[in-house]
């Protein structure tokens, strides 16, 4: 690069900025802000999971009025925790008072253990509006979270379970991870594969609590990384039900460096960050690295949402075409995309998810398919258009997919296709 | 460690009477508006005092730097969504050259991607080598080198409309990236 540009720049930078200086009551006002709001405050994940264990503690009795079978665990075998798959108690939802989600009944403990000494437990249910919501309780309402810690709870659409798997993953630094979440009905056990190569075998629990899915809960020892889980579901006769992988971007990770508490990123070709901004064109090649591996993928479409970044990518892993999410607290895995996918329609959902952080709706076209109108049913009445991507990657087929914000619900939204002269070719419905 | 909240305090106060300038600048540069910039620094400060783990006090200053770069990338992110769901043609606005042919520095800041600028101003304000700059953004020294080469490329492109001055030899870049 030209030397006299360079210095040049140098110059000119400095000549810009260098008489400006901070307001003289900037410090007063940084330290009335950090006495407002108290050091605790970038704690809060991990101040949760202590919550969790006191209140579990508090909780105790309780839990062990249940059996106490332990599942002691894992093909492996070496650190699987006692998962107590029999029912546990039930918890009067007054008791609970969860803020996002209010159930409907009363909400049986679908599993509970201890892990390193202490007690966890965890419960799914039906809302007042209809939808599951599950999570680590505690019977205390006065406590932060109303009546939930640990974990989170997470409402969703209704059956059946697309993806088959999915994969909440709770963190904190010097506790016990949690993997957990949704499995379908069929599913009788569910491992876990954590990146250290173990793989922890939890029961597959609720199949009586006439809910639309199965749950999971597995407790992952203190040390043990998450940053890559592989799920899959089994049903009684120890045949895979389902699978899902799961990304958690260390950066969003509480972790013991002294790190500043970085935006959240999303890692790509050999440890560079998209960052906003500066997105990658579209058919750009990446490659997705992940914890053991990298995977050749080409990168359809990214967006941001608030401000997290999402990419939409085709990929090949395990000799499976899939098309996934990525935005900033991981990956959402979606389910292979392929022209068999179409089975002769012209537009496919090829799946639907999503967590706080963001809901994802993904799917395939065929090629004549230039628009694709999103409808969102009821009371969001939100319409949003889609222009197909993927055509650099000459397929036979083309994706589209759409980010929008977390909770936001596809149950039985419609996706509605076009071609260029604005005819309209067909659509799909959500389930729901 | 033992560390109190006395502790932090005080060296929070330290750090922030011989760098609270230097961040202020930096990030001035970083989003373009000193308003914002002067938020940045205050809220990069915050997550010091707040932070849960020790910090030693030769590491306090690479921590503020490197939070109001995140800081400020984040706010940037927010931008972006806000033109994008404005319009797309906006981006594509605020990048072509100015109509009259005054394009300033800070414009032509602006104009560049997130991670541009802060290579640029990284490299070329706070003096930072590429090894010191991938750190800092957490990207690959490589990544460092062709960003910033890009980067200059825009910008003198940019520049040269306002200012014959500026010229770039793109054929002459390092790293072998050319931004055609």
């Amino acid at each position: 690069m030209d030397e006299h540009l360079e210095s040049r720049l140098r110059e000119e930078l400095h000549r810009t900025v260098d008489h400006l200086q901070v307001s003289p009551d900037l410090w007063q006002k940084i330290r009335r802000r950090h006495r407002r709001e108290p050091r605790q405050r970038l704690l809060a994940v991990a101040t949760s999971m202590a919550l969790l264990v006191v209140v579990a503690v508090a909780a105790l009795p309780v839990v062990r009025q249940a059996s106490s079978r332990p599942d002691d665990i894992g093909p492996t075998g070496s650190t699987g925790p006692a998962v107590i798959s029999t029912p546990g108690p039930t918890l009067d939802p007054d008791q609970l008072a969860p803020i996002t989600a209010e159930p409907a009944g009363p909400v049986r403990v679908l599993a509970h253990g201890e892990i390193e000494g202490r007690p966890w437990m965890f419960t799914a249910f039906r809302t007042t509006d209809g939808r599951l919501a599950w999570g680590f309780p505690q019977p205390n309402r006065d406590t932060v979270g109303g009546g939930w810690t640990g974990g989170s709870i997470n409402p969703l659409r209704d059956d059946p379970l697309s993806p088959s798997v999915q994969i909440n993953i709770g963190t904190a630094r010097n506790h016990p991870s949690f993997v957990y979440g949704p499995v379908v009905k069929e599913a009788a056990v569910v491992r876990v594969q954590t990146p250290d190569g173990k793989i922890r075998e939890v029961p597959a629990v609720g199949q009586d609590a006439g809910l639309a899915a199965n749950f999971y809960a597995a407790p992952i020892p203190t040390g043990v990384s998450v940053d890559g889980v592989r799920v899959t579901a089994h049903d009684a006769r120890g045949r895979q039900v389902g699978q899902a992988w799961k990304e958690v971007n260390p950066a969003a990770v509480p972790t013991t460096t002294t790190t500043p508490a970085a935006t959240p990123t999303t890692t790509t070709t050999a440890g560079e960050m998209l960052v906003p901004g500066d997105p990658v064109p579209p058919g750009d090649e990446l490659s997705l690295a992940f914890r053991s591996a990298t995977h050749p993928g080409v990168l359809l479409t990214a967006n941001y949402l608030d401000d997290r970044e999402w990419m939409f990518v085709f990929f090949q892993r395990d000799q499976m075409a899939c098309i996934a999410w990525l935005h900033g607290l991981g990956g959402c895995w979606g389910e292979t995309g392929s022209a068999a996918a179409l089975d002769g329609l012209p537009i496919r959902i090829a799946g639907h998810g999503g967590d706080a952080e963001g809901s994802q709706m993904y799917g395939v076209v065929s090629k004549e398919v230039t628009r694709v109108r999103l409808d969102l049913p009821d009371a969001q009445g939100q319409t949003v258009e889609l222009r197909p991507v993927g055509q650099e990657l000459g397929l036979d087929v083309n994706f589209f997919g759409v980010m929008l914000p977390g909770g936001t619900s596809f149950k039985a939204a419609r996706v509605t296709a076009y071609d260029a002269a604005g005819r309209r070719l067909g659509n799909d419905r959500a389930a729901g | 460690m033992g560390e109190s909240d006395a502790d932090r305090e005080a060296l929070a106060a330290h750090l922030f009477s011989t760098h609270a300038g230097g961040l202020l600048r930096l990030a001035v540069l970083l989003v373009g508006d000193r308003g914002v910039a002067e938020e940045l620094v205050q809220e990069a400060f915050l997550r010091f005092l707040r932070a849960g783990d020790p910090i030693e006090p030769a590491a306090g200053y690479a921590y503020l730097r490197t939070s109001v770069v995140n800081l400020a990338r984040s706010r940037w992110r927010r931008k972006l969504l806000e033109i994008r769901h404005r319009s797309h043609s906006v981006i594509e606005a605020v990048d072509a050259p100015d109509a009259a042919g005054k394009v300033d520095l800070m414009r032509a800041l602006a104009g560049l991607s997130a991670r541009r600028r802060a290579c640029v101003v990284l490299r070329y304000y706070a003096d930072l080598s590429v090894e010191e700059t991938a750190r800092v953004l957490g990207i690959a020294p490589g990544t460092v080198k062709s960003q910033t080469h890009k980067a200059l490329s825009q910008l003198a492109e940019r520049l040269k409309l306002a200012e014959p001055y500026w010229s770039v030899d793109r054929a002459a870049g390092e790293g072998g990236s050319t931004n055609g």
